[in-house]
Parts: structure tokens; sequence; C-alpha cells
């Protein structure tokens, strides 16, 4: 009997103790789900107020984002005008840019001396009687630059003039094709429209092997431009052929890539740009093949090739350099590479040049 | 033997309330992070030195994101000279922050591609680029220093 009463109370007490656990638990839960909740609610409210704080950043930084792009622009304004400025009697050398490149390669000693541009600009005025005795290999590239000035309305084909349109939609059935710098065209220029077919360190010869990502697949640019037809086409390549000894084995390239996109592309406007020159600074640091005087040869080349070919040349020079022909300091980090500010320059003379 | 049973009961409820609260409240925190994308760009642009000139760029020129909901981003990028680079972006959800944490890795990738043969140097870089996400934003952060970015995106909030 004592067994049997022992055994019930036992029984008795695991149930006393289970209900008591569920209670607890029960008890616990629900002050869990109390707290999960006013933490949920708190962190919404909180981000929700965040999100305001932000919008209203915003809001406070819209007129203000014009300034950070006016530094560089500034800088743009001020470089050729500065040049002036401190030569007034330098009327020639501020005529003629490329010329100046030339006569201070072939003046070591003062070249030696252009580190800055108030340095160079004392050595123009020096060099004022030299300037006018430029080689007669310099003449054609100046008067490519004269030819192209923002109120002559034909470049040296006689084909391209300034268009007064400065819609961009004009890029939309366009193709980029180029380098490291139609890569920064790309992402500065804003040209969202446009296609681009670039590569950094394509060259002439490597545009027919490269393979680079198009819409997924891997496939060589020249490949592309025959699946997909194009209404313009603009091509910028050049830089990375420096190192490239003889100008013929460049030309004979370039014209080869030409007649692949005339091929791929027969009834496309077909724009050769000039290959864009390099800084003062990096004229004068290696590697040695490094020279504006080399761009210079070689834009003279091209252009004679554009008019054997029968396509447009357009030279982005006439507003990416300085009085010296050196791409304007504060274009570029590495004098190569060009900035924001000076893509969308690139992107307005574009706009400029286009063919009627 | 009762007071123990009722010790050991306590401390066995106590326990089970405290880890109760824990999974409800600290893990669900971290998860519903949100980080504030200009905090984060504006340090790691300013807190890190870059060698070349970064500019801002909206991020679907940069990245390969037209099928991820990104609600907002801020992205900067070198001149083409180096592969310093910085984007923060926000998305819709998590499932949309994942597919964009891989299109960075997949950026990365593709850089390193691009400039094993142009500038090399700038593979250590790629090499150690910092590619994180937050809750529903994803950072990533290419310079010389990506142990300033991995304290600077940790840190953020």
């Amino acid at each position: 009997m004592s067994l049997q009463f022992n055994n019930r109370r036992r029984r008795r007490k695991l149930k006393r103790k289970v209900i008591i656990t569920i209670r607890v638990l029960l008890t616990v839960l629900v002050l869990g789900l109390i707290v999960y909740g006013s933490v949920n609610v708190y962190s919404y409210l909180n981000n929700k107020n965040k999100e305001n704080v932000q919008e209203e950043d915003n809001i406070d930084e819209l007129p203000t984002e014009p300034d950070t792009d006016k530094n560089p622009e500034d800088d743009t304004d001020k470089n050729p005008e500065d040049d002036t400025d401190k030569n007034p009697e330098d009327t020639n050398s501020n005529s003629n840019s490329s010329g100046n490149i030339l006569d201070n390669n072939n003046n070591k000693d003062d070249e030696v001396l252009d580190n800055t541009g108030n340095t160079e600009q004392d050595k123009g005025n020096g060099e004022s009687g030299t300037d006018t005795n430029k080689s007669e290999n310099d003449k054609p590239e100046n008067n490519e630059t004269n030819n192209n000035e923002p109120n002559n309305n034909e470049t040296e084909n006689g084909q391209t003039s300034n268009s007064d349109s400065k819609d961009e939609s004009y890029f939309d059935d366009a193709v980029f094709i180029g380098d490291s710098r139609t890569e920064g065209l790309k992402l500065y220029s804003g040209l969202k429209n446009a296609t681009f077919y670039a590569e950094k360190g394509l060259d002439v010869a490597t545009i027919f092997t490269h393979k680079i990502k198009i819409n997924g697949s891997d496939m060589t640019i020249i490949d592309a431009l025959h699946k997909k037809k194009f209404g313009k086409v603009y091509i910028n390549l050049g830089i990375n052929e420096m190192g490239w000894p003889y100008d013929s084995e460049f030309i004979k390239h370039y014209g080869k890539v030409i007649d692949a996109i005339k091929e791929a592309q027969p009834d496309a406007v077909i724009y050769l740009q000039s290959i864009i020159r390099i800084s003062s600074e990096k004229d004068k640091n290696p590697p040695e093949y490094f020279k504006n005087k080399t761009i210079i040869r070689r834009n003279k080349l091209l252009k004679e090739l554009a008019k054997e070919k029968d396509i447009n040349y357009i030279d982005p020079n006439e507003v990416l350099t300085n009085d010296k022909g050196y791409l304007i300091e504060g274009a570029s980090f590495d004098g190569v590479h060009l900035n924001k500010a000076y893509c969308e320059k690139w992107k307005k003379f574009l706009i400029d040049n286009i063919v009627k | 033997m009762k007071i123990r049973n009722l010790v050991k009961k306590t401390l066995l409820i106590t326990a089970a309330g405290a880890f109760a609260m824990a999974l409800f409240t600290g893990c669900k925190k971290a998860d519903n992070k949100v980080v504030d994308i200009k905090v984060i760009s504006d340090k790691l642009l300013n807190e890190i030195t870059y060698e070349d000139q970064l500019s801002e760029v909206d991020y679907d020129i940069v990245y390969n994101m037209d099928d991820i909901k990104v609600s907002k981003s801020i992205v900067y990028v070198g001149s083409g000279a180096t592969a310093e680079e910085i984007a923060v972006i926000e998305c819709e959800s998590k499932e949309e922050a994942k597919k964009a944490f891989a299109a960075l890795n997949e950026r990365v990738e593709d850089q390193k591609e691009s400039f094993k043969d142009y500038v090399p140097k700038e593979l250590k870089k790629l090499d150690e680029a910092v590619v994180m996400q937050k809750g529903n934003s994803v950072i990533l952060s290419v310079s010389n220093d990506s142990k300033k970015a991995i304290d600077i995106i940790e840190k953020a909030e």
C-alpha cells in the first residue's frame, strides 16, 4: 500500500515539476518575444531616421557637387592662360604647339630645365628665336592644330566640321575601339548610350588576336564588329606601340586594322583619332621610347593614312595639350591616362567634331 | 534535496532564458545591420592613401549588375593607370546583395586578367582586394592598404 502511495506522490511531484517547467519556459518565451519585438521596432525606427538624415544630406550636397568638378576644370582654363600671361613676348610658341616640342627636343640643354610650367615658359622666352626656325617636318602638325581651331568649319580632310548639335544621342549607334585611354573615356565620359570595345594594353597587332569579354563571351574586337552593326566607329590606338621601333610597321598594322573595320562595318562613319600626347614629365622620364616627338611623327602618318583609306581624322590633342604641345599638367596622374575632367573635354571635342 | 533541485531548476531555467534572449536579439541585430554607404565610401576614400586620382562614376558603367536590384551606390575608379577602386553598393535585399558580392568578385578577377600584362605591379592590390558583404550592402576596396580597408568596413555602422 505504502509503495503504491509513494509512486502516486512521485507521479504528482513529477507532474507538478513538468507543469512548472512548461510555465517557466512559456514565460521566458514570451519575455524573449517582447524583447525581440522591441529590438526590431527600435532598429526599424533607427534605420528610418538614418535614411531621412541621408536624404537630407543628399539634398544639401546637390549644389556642392559642381564644386568638385570645378577644380580640375579651373586648371584647364588656367593652364593655357597662365602660359600666355607669363609669356607675352612668346607669341610664336603660343600659336605653334608641336613645334615647341621638337624645338625643345632639339635643344637638349633647355629640355632639362623644362620641369614645371614656369620654367618651360622661361625657356620659351629664350627660345622664341628658335621657334621661327622650325623644321619643315613640324609644319603639317602645326597646320593640323591651327586648322582645328574652334571657329574653323573644315579640318585637314575637309570632311569634318564643328557640329551645332551637342546631342550625345549621336553616339547611340557608335562604337569606341581602343586601349586603356578609351576605357577611361567609357568610365568618365558618362556616354552610357555608346558601345565600348576597349582593353588595357591593346595595340594594332593584338586587336586581331586578343580576346575580351563582350556580352559575356570572349572574342576579339574584330570578331565582335562582325556580330553587330554600328553607325559610327571611333578608333583610338597607338600609345601601346610607342616601343615599336619602326613607324612603317605601326602604320602598316594600323592600315590592316582600318581595312578589317571597314570590312566588318561597311556602312559606318569611321573616325580615326590621333594618338593623344603625353605630359612633359612623362616625356622626360623613362622609358626612353615614350616621346611626344614620336607621337607627333606618327600622327602625321595617321592623318595621311586616314586620307588614303577615305575615313575621318580627328585630333583630340587640340583640347588636351598646352601651348608647348604636351598633355596639360593636371589632365592625368601618370601623364598618359586622362582623368575625369579631361575625359569630359575629350567627349566634348568628339561632339564638336561630328561629321555632318 | 529539495533545495538542491530548486537551485538546479532555477539555474537551468535562467540559462535557457538567457540563451533564448541572446538567440532572439543578438543574431537578428547582426542580420539586419544597415550601413551608411556614404560614411564607408568617404572613409575608404579619405583614410587610405591612393596613388591614382579616383573619380566617382555610376556603378552600372563598371559592374555587370543588370539583373541586380541596387538601391544606392557610390563608386570611385582610377584613371586606368592603377587598379585602385572603391565600391559601396546597397541592394534591395540580402539575396540581391549576394549576387552583387559575386559580381564584385568577378570584377576583381577581370581586372587581374587586364592588369597582368599591362601593369603587373597592380596584381598585388588585386590579390589583396577586399570584398565584403554587410547586410544588404557589398563593399569593394582595391588599394595598397587592405588591412585599413577591412578595419574601416568592420567598424562601419
